[in-house]
C-alpha cells in the first residue's frame, strides 16, 4: 500500500466542501486512536471559522459554553488535495459533536 | 486522542527527562482505503519556520546551517519512538541526539568562559 | 509554618517590588498635574493586576505549565506569535527605560551623567541573574524595595486630607485637559500591569514548585501583596500632589520629581528618592530580563530555570543575556527614560486584549485548571476592563501625541 505525506497543518482551518461545492465548515480538530504504534485518525472535526475555533474567543466560550459542530469520519472525508478538503457523503450524514 | 489539543505544539521530553522542544509540526501519511495516521512529528526552528510559511522555513534552516549547528533540517522523530502522550509527549531519544543539541553545545562552549556558568 | 512564611516573604517582597520606572513616572506626573484625582486609577489597577497574577499563579500550579507555554498548547504558534512579538517589543522598551532609570538613580547620588552608568548596571544586572538563583532575584531585590516605603512615609508626614483622598477614589472629571487625564489613567493602569509580570509570576509559581494546596498562598500573596503595594504607588502620587503641584511644578523629568522628598525628608529628599528609583528600577530590570529568557524556552520547548546551570540552560541563559546587551545598546544612545517610559505604559494598554482575552480562555479549560476554573463575573469584570482600556487608549494617545 502505497502513502504520501503530508503535514497536519495544511489542514488544519482548512474550509471543508460538500459534493454540492458548498462549504461545510473548517477543519479544527483530528481524533484519533492508537492501533500498534500508529496514531490512527479516525475522525475530522468540523467547525465553523478553524482558527477562530482555536482562539475560541467568542463569549459562549468564555463562559463556558461549547461551540456544537459536525464530525466526519474518515472514510466521508477525502484529503488527496489538502487545500481543498471534500466531503464523500452528504452533510446529512455527519454526526453532531453535540454540546 | 485529539492530535490538535494533545500533540501539535505540545512539549517534547527525552528519555532523562529534558526538555527537547515542542511538536512543531505532526506528519500524517495519507493511503487509498485505509485511515491517514500520524507518522511523526518534528522537532525544531526550521520544522515551526515551515509551518509559519515557506520564507520562514527557509530563513530558519539558513540560519541554523550558517551557525554550522545542522543542516537545516528539522528533527523527524517517528512515531514508534514516542513512548507515550500526557501533558508532554515522551519519547524514546536522548537530546544529545537531536540538532537542538547542537545549538545548546555551541552555546555552552561560550558560556563556560565566563566564571559562574557551572553553578 | 512554611506556607506562612512563604506568604509574608510574598507579601513583603510585592510591597518592595510594586514601583519601577513606570509606576513611579505616572504617578508623580498625575500627582503634580491633578492633585489626588487619580487616585482611583491607581486603585483598579492594582486590582486588575492582582486578579491577573492570582490567575497566573493558579494557572501554574494546576497546569504545571508557564503562561506562555500554556498559550503555545492551546492557541498553536500562528496566534502565538503575535502576543509574543507584542512583548518582546514591549520588555525591550520597558527594561531600556529602567536602565535609563537606574541610570538616572546614579546621576543623582553622583552627578555622573546617566549614560555613563548604564553599561556598569546593566552588568551589575546580568551579575546577579548569572550567580543567583531564582529566590535571590525575586525576594532579595523585593525587600531591598522596602525602601520604597519612602513614598508613603512621605505623604504620611505631609498630612494629607483624609476625606480629599477618600474622595479621590471615586473617578471625576478633571477641571483642565481631560485627554491628559485619561492619558494619565491609562498609563497608570499600563504601568501597573505590565505584560512581563504575568509570565514572570507564573514562571517563578512553577521555580518555586508551589503545589495545589499552597494555591491558598497564591491567593493572599497576589491580593495582598499587590494591594499593599499599591499603596506605596498612592504615596508618590499624593506626595506628589501635595509639595509639587501647589509650586505648579510639571514632572519633566525623574530629576524634578525627587523634589516631591524635600518637605519631608530634608537633606535626605534626593538620596531616598535616588534609592527607591533605582532599585525599583533594578529590581524590574532582573524581572524584565529573566522573564524574556522564560518567554522564549516556554514558547520553544528549551530547558530552562534560574535555579539550575547556566551552561545546561544555554539558549535559556543566552536569552536573557541578549535582551539585557540589546537594552543597553539602545538605552546608551541617551534617549529620555520618562519620554521612553511613558510611550511603552501606553503601548501596553493597547496590546493588553491580545494577552488577558488567551489568558481568560486558558483560566476556563479544565484541561488547564482542572475545577480551578474562573467565576462567569471575574471573566467579565477582567473582559470588560480590558476591553475598555485598550479601546480607550487607542482614542486617547493619538489625541495627546498629536494633540501635544
Amino acid at each position: 500500500m502505497s502513502h504520501h505525506e503530508l503535514y497536519l497543518d495544511a489542514l488544519l482551518g482548512r474550509m471543508v466542501i460538500a459534493g454540492n461545492n458548498r462549504p461545510v465548515g473548517r477543519l479544527e480538530e483530528f481524533h484519533a486512536e492508537q492501533r500498534g504504534d500508529y496514531f490512527h485518525i479516525v475522525g475530522f472535526a468540523i467547525g465553523s471559522a478553524g482558527l477562530m475555533e482555536r482562539l475560541n474567543v467568542s463569549i459562549r466560550a468564555l463562559f463556558g459554553k461549547s461551540r456544537g459542530g459536525r464530525i466526519a469520519r474518515w472514510d466521508q472525508i477525502d484529503i488527496s488535495d489538502p487545500a481543498r478538503p471534500r466531503l464523500t457523503c452528504s452533510v446529512e450524514d455527519l454526526a453532531d459533536i453535540g454540546p | 486522542m485529539h492530535l490538535v489539543r494533545d500533540l501539535l505544539d505540545k512539549a517534547v521530553i527525552d528519555r532523562n527527562g529534558r526538555e527537547m522542544g515542542r511538536a512543531d509540526r505532526v506528519v500524517l501519511e495519507v493511503g487509498r482505503g485505509s485511515p491517514p495516521r500520524v507518522a511523526a512529528i518534528e522537532v525544531g526552528a526550521s520544522a515551526l519556520g515551515q509551518r509559519l510559511g515557506p520564507g520562514w522555513g527557509r530563513w530558519a534552516a539558513a540560519l541554523l546551517h550558517g551557525f554550522g549547528v545542522d543542516h537545516g533540517q528539522p528533527l523527524r522523530i517517528h512515531v514508534s519512538q514516542i513512548l507515550g502522550v500526557t501533558d508532554t509527549i515522551a519519547v524514546d531519544l536522548a537530546f544529545g541526539q537531536t540538532p537542538a543539541a547542537n545549538v545548546e553545545c555551541k552555546l555552552r562552549r561560550i558560556i563556560r568562559v565566563l566564571p559562574g556558568a557551572d553553578r | 509554618m512554611s506556607a506562612i512564611v512563604d506568604l509574608v516573604l510574598g507579601v513583603v517582597t510585592s510591597i518592595g517590588g510594586f514601583v519601577e520606572v513606570g509606576s513611579i513616572s505616572t504617578s508623580a506626573q498625575s500627582g503634580a498635574e491633578y492633585g489626588f484625582q487619580l487616585l482611583w486609577a491607581i486603585a483598579i489597577a492594582a486590582a486588575m493586576l492582582a486578579l491577573l497574577t492570582e490567575m497566573s499563579g493558579r494557572l501554574s500550579v494546576m497546569s504545571k505549565r508557564a503562561l506562555a507555554a500554556a498559550v503555545r498548547e492551546r492557541f498553536g504558534i500562528h496566534f502565538q506569535v503575535v502576543p509574543l512579538a507584542a512583548e518582546l517589543v514591549l520588555d525591550l522598551l520597558l527594561l531600556t527605560a529602567e536602565l535609563g532609570g537606574a541610570g538616572i538613580a546614579v546621576k543623582l547620588l553622583t552627578g555622573i551623567g546617566f549614560q555613563w552608568t548604564i553599561v556598569p548596571l546593566a552588568v551589575m544586572v546580568w551579575a546577579i541573574l548569572w550567580f543567583s538563583s531564582f529566590a535571590v532575584v525575586e525576594h532579595g531585590i523585593g525587600l531591598l524595595g522596602l525602601v520604597t516605603l519612602s513614598f508613603v512615609l512621605a505623604a504620611w508626614r505631609l498630612g494629607p486630607d483624609a476625606g480629599d483622598l477618600a474622595r479621590s477614589f471615586v473617578p471625576s472629571l478633571p477641571a483642565h485637559d481631560g485627554v491628559r487625564y485619561a492619558f494619565l489613567a491609562i498609563s497608570i493602569v499600563g504601568a501597573t500591569v505590565s505584560p512581563y509580570l504575568l509570565n514572570f509570576y507564573s514562571s517563578g509559581t512553577i521555580e518555586e514548585e508551589m503545589k495545589r494546596e499552597d494555591l491558598w498562598v497564591n491567593t493572599a500573596t497576589t491580593y495582598g501583596g499587590n494591594m499593599f503595594g499599591a499603596l506605596v504607588a498612592m504615596g508618590v502620587l499624593v506626595t506628589s500632589a501635595m509639595v509639587l503641584q501647589p509650586l505648579h511644578i510639571q514632572v519633566d523629568s525623574y530629576e524634578q520629581a525627587a523634589l516631591m522628598f524635600v518637605p519631608a525628608f530634608g537633606r535626605w529628599a534626593v538620596t531616598l528618592f535616588a534609592l527607591s528609583l533605582g532599585i525599583g528600577c533594578i529590581g524590574a530590570a532582573l524581572e524584565i530580563s529573566l522573564n524574556t529568557g522564560y518567554l522564549l524556552a516556554q514558547v520553544f520547548g528549551w530547558s530552562w530555570s534560574a535555579n539550575k546551570r547556566r551552561d545546561e540552560n544555554a539558549r535559556f541563559s543566552t536569552a536573557f543575556t541578549v535582551i539585557l546587551i540589546a537594552a543597553t545598546g539602545i538605552a546608551v544612545l541617551g534617549f529620555d527614560p520618562l519620554r521612553l517610559t511613558m510611550i511603552s505604559v501606553a503601548l501596553t494598554v493597547v496590546v493588553m486584549p491580545v494577552m488577558v482575552l488567551p489568558f481568560l480562555v486558558l483560566m476556563n479549560d479544565r484541561k488547564f485548571v482542572k475545577d480551578r476554573t474562573n467565576t462567569p463575573i471575574g471573566n467579565a469584570i477582567l473582559a470588560g476592563l480590558t476591553l475598555v482600556g485598550a479601546l480607550f487608549a487607542l482614542i486617547v494617545i493619538p489625541l495627546e501625541v498629536f494633540g501635544g
